[in-house]
């Protein structure tokens, strides 16, 4: 048996050296695009869930605006049937409403807020109350204009909570 | 004696409104008196509670919720602390919390008004 010589011992070093570095590199380019491939999943989910949220929003708010539309008819003209499905309408949509803001506030807390709880129970009573469903209810001007404030402050409310804007506590200073 | 479970929706009218009975057929003043005053009289006997429960209905108008609340403190049959410690409003049903604030701030004003 010839002794290969240490020439090619060299050569099978260096190609073992090779190899390895080649492992090495292809282990690396695959973890680098696993870790590449679950960002961009993880951020597609992230805005897709976002946007999901947006548009349950825009929903809600084009409800809100629909519903005051509604309500300011009913209020400004006294009880008749013809106002019968007016008043149907009104009490499925605010239902619809409220369902929708439970609904987006489980994936978006800031919607399920204490504050955004008493607008909305005041946009409610305003709408509903009075004497919203009676036969011989007479016209309510003041309410029918109230319906149309307090439905803005609810939608600009809901707006403003999603944005992480909130109001100063009362009496701290407002810089402008 | 259990306590006295009123449902306004199902006992009453999914529909409640308005004040008296010229306001309609499921007035406040009508629920109040055909429900809620015999179960109060009822739960005081037994010393229970008259749990009224608002989930279920269209919706409720602010003349029926004052009529059947702020009007039981005003028909003086029961004394003030037994209107406090026999009733109890409530819902399982989160849409109706406003209404349930409501129906205790009519309770409420005209308790605090008697005792002044």
């Amino acid at each position: 048996v010839t002794d290969p010589g240490p020439a090619v011992e060299g050569a099978v070093n260096w190609a073992q050296l090779l190899a390895q570095l080649l492992i090495d590199f292809c282990r690396l380019l695959v973890s680098a695009l696993l870790s590449a491939y679950i960002a961009v999943k993880v951020v597609n989910r992230l805005k897709s869930q976002s946007d999901y949220i947006e548009k349950r929003i825009d929903d809600a708010c084009a409800d809100i605006r629909s519903v005051a539309d509604l309500a300011t008819d009913y209020w400004n003209k006294p009880a008749t049937n013809e106002l019968r499905p007016t008043e149907a309408r009104i009490a499925a949509r605010i239902r619809l409403i409220m369902e929708l803001r439970q609904a987006i506030a489980a994936a978006a807390p800031e919607i399920g807020s204490e504050r955004l709880t008493e607008v909305a129970q005041d946009f409610l009573r305003t709408v509903t109350g009075g004497d919203f469903g009676v036969h011989n209810r007479v016209q309510d001007a003041e309410r029918a204009c109230a319906v149309q404030y307090v439905a803005t402050r609810f939608i600009g409310e809901i707006r403003r909570a999603r944005a992480g804007v909130h109001y100063p506590a009362a009496g701290a200073p407002v810089a402008f | 004696m259990a306590d006295q479970t009123i449902s306004i929706a199902r006992d009453f009218s999914p529909y409640p409104a308005g004040r008296t009975p010229g306001d309609g057929p499921f007035n406040g003043q009508r629920f109040r008196e055909s429900l809620l005053v015999p179960a109060m009289e009822r739960a005081i006997a037994a010393n229970a509670h008259v749990m009224v429960e608002f989930g279920g209905a269209d919706s409720y108008s602010s003349s029926f919720l004052e009529e059947v609340f702020g009007g039981l403190v005003r028909a003086g049959r029961f004394p003030a602390p037994v209107i406090s410690r026999v009733l109890r409003l409530r819902t399982d049903d989160p849409v109706f919390d406003a209404y349930v604030l409501d129906a205790r701030t009519y309770l409420q004003k005209e308790l605090t008004r008697t005792a002044a």
